[in-house]
């Protein structure tokens, strides 16, 4: 257990972290968001998803400039006011970090039940990974800090081992004809890539404070941006090379059905189970980052000194929630295409407008 | 399952009340403490008689579905 003042991350641990949170969860579904609406240039939306989101990065590299040594909880009351401040931290920490939470649980069980423990109940596979990730968290969060720095090679290596077994694979034909559902349907297609995972940024805003270095904070953005970015692009490119444009948009996780299609000289093929270890290393650092942000936030809204005491209630509401967060699996596919907005509204226009307020309310008289 | 949520949540309830009585707790903490914990209870035997409380996505769906397939249709004419 670490103290609350020396739970520090370095830069490094930082960005492999961010790294991990980005693709977690989305790196299943990425090619069948982006194929569904761009075809065979799903992969020029996932260009574009990225461009987008470091074309945001200079509203949170202000935020975290106007934030100072301040948590964002006290950055919000020190703007809006302590009782509205605390309100909305509460109300932002319950409909963002909490939800997503809540999601990536969900997306744990239905993944899990759909590709490899058909008959387990789903409340078992989330109050496992649950209490995974409240555990890292009780320890500090330099604790999770240290195991992405151990775990990041390993993602790296089997992303690298899955992409080398695709090239047999691939057929460079099936790129082409180039754009030619239009610039319309390419931007269409990165929306849900950026809604999903690059506006959640705003969370990471929470991660500012314990970092040693504060001023690397936009550098941990852009080199987390640009590590998750060239995986979705590597892996929706060689998606689409082996699959087709319309293929992967049928399936709800194209990602682990291409590498079923894995079959070389008879002897190397059913290498889907190296997608789900991958998929859940990567999970666990996106629960535990949304765990830790909704603790951390709730604690400073409802004036709880010790976040941790949160974590049980947390984690036993979350799962009970995520058995009815939607019906099936199929319901996914619709809300992915509508969380974009509710994401640019409580992830990008209420940060910029709290920004704006805070900026006008210290402009000198 | 839900049965099993339900126990794990009191039993974590009754850790918190056993160290507010070791350590003293502030009111002011113990009230939000106990209003949460008495949500997910509640979560829990609503998940064990299989009666679920309305879904959070179906208001995202309600509120930003038709603001979804408006910017779609724009960008599908251009």
């Amino acid at each position: 257990m670490v103290n609350a003042m020396e739970d520090t991350l370095s830069t490094r641990q930082a960005v492999l972290w961010v790294s991990l949170f980005e693709l977690g969860s989305s790196i299943l579904f990425a090619p069948a968001f982006t194929t569904a609406k761009a075809g065979q240039d799903g992969w020029l939306s996932a260009l574009v998803a990225v461009a987008l989101h470091l074309a945001v990065l200079p509203l949170f590299v202000a935020w975290g400039r106007s934030m100072g040594n301040r948590t964002v909880a006290a950055y919000m009351a020190d703007t809006l006011g302590k009782p509205l401040g605390r309100t909305v931290m509460l109300l932002l920490a319950l409909g963002f970090p909490y939800l997503t939470f809540i999601l990536a649980l969900r997306n744990l069980s239905d993944f899990t039940m759909s590709a490899t423990m058909i008959e387990t109940p789903r409340s078992p596979i989330m109050l496992l990974m649950g209490a995974l990730a409240a555990c890292g968290i009780y320890y500090g969060i330099r604790a999770i800090g240290r195991t992405a720095e151990i775990a990041f090679p390993f993602v790296i290596l089997f992303i690298f081992i899955i992409i080398l077994s695709l090239i047999p694979d691939i057929r460079a034909d099936l790129l082409l004809p180039f754009g030619e559902r239009g610039v319309g349907a390419i931007a269409e297609g990165a929306i849900p890539l950026f809604g999903f995972p690059y506006l959640d940024i705003f969370m990471l805003l929470g991660l500012r404070p314990h970092l040693k270095n504060k001023s690397d904070f936009s550098k941990i953005l852009i080199g987390s941006g640009l590590i998750s970015g060239c995986i979705f692009v590597l892996l929706i490119l060689f998606t689409i090379l082996t699959l087709g444009g319309d293929l992967p948009s049928r399936f709800t996780h194209p990602t682990y059905f291409v590498v079923r299609t894995i079959s070389i000289g008879e002897f190397y093929k059913r290498i889907e189970a190296l997608v789900s270890f991958v998929w859940y290393i990567l999970i666990f650092f996106r629960i535990a980052l949304v765990l830790y942000l909704s603790s951390s936030w709730i604690a400073e809204a409802i004036g709880v000194r010790d976040h941790r005491r949160l974590l049980p209630p947390l984690v036993v509401l979350a799962v009970s929630m995520a058995n009815w967060v939607w019906p099936n699996v199929t319901y996914l596919i619709e809300f992915v295409n509508e969380w974009p907005y509710y994401a640019a509204v409580v992830g990008l226009l209420l940060p910029a407008c709290i920004l704006a307020i805070g900026r006008w309310r210290s402009r000198p008289a | 399952m839900g049965y099993f949520l339900l126990g794990l949540g009191i039993i974590s309830l009754l850790a918190e009340i056993n160290s507010w009585r070791k350590r003293g707790s502030r009111a002011a903490a113990a009230i939000p403490l106990s209003a949460l914990y008495a949500v997910s209870l509640l979560a829990a035997w609503r998940i064990a008689i299989d009666r679920p409380l309305p879904s959070p996505p179906y208001w995202i769906h309600l509120w930003f579905g038709p603001v979804s397939r408006t910017i779609g249709q724009m960008l599908s004419r251009w």
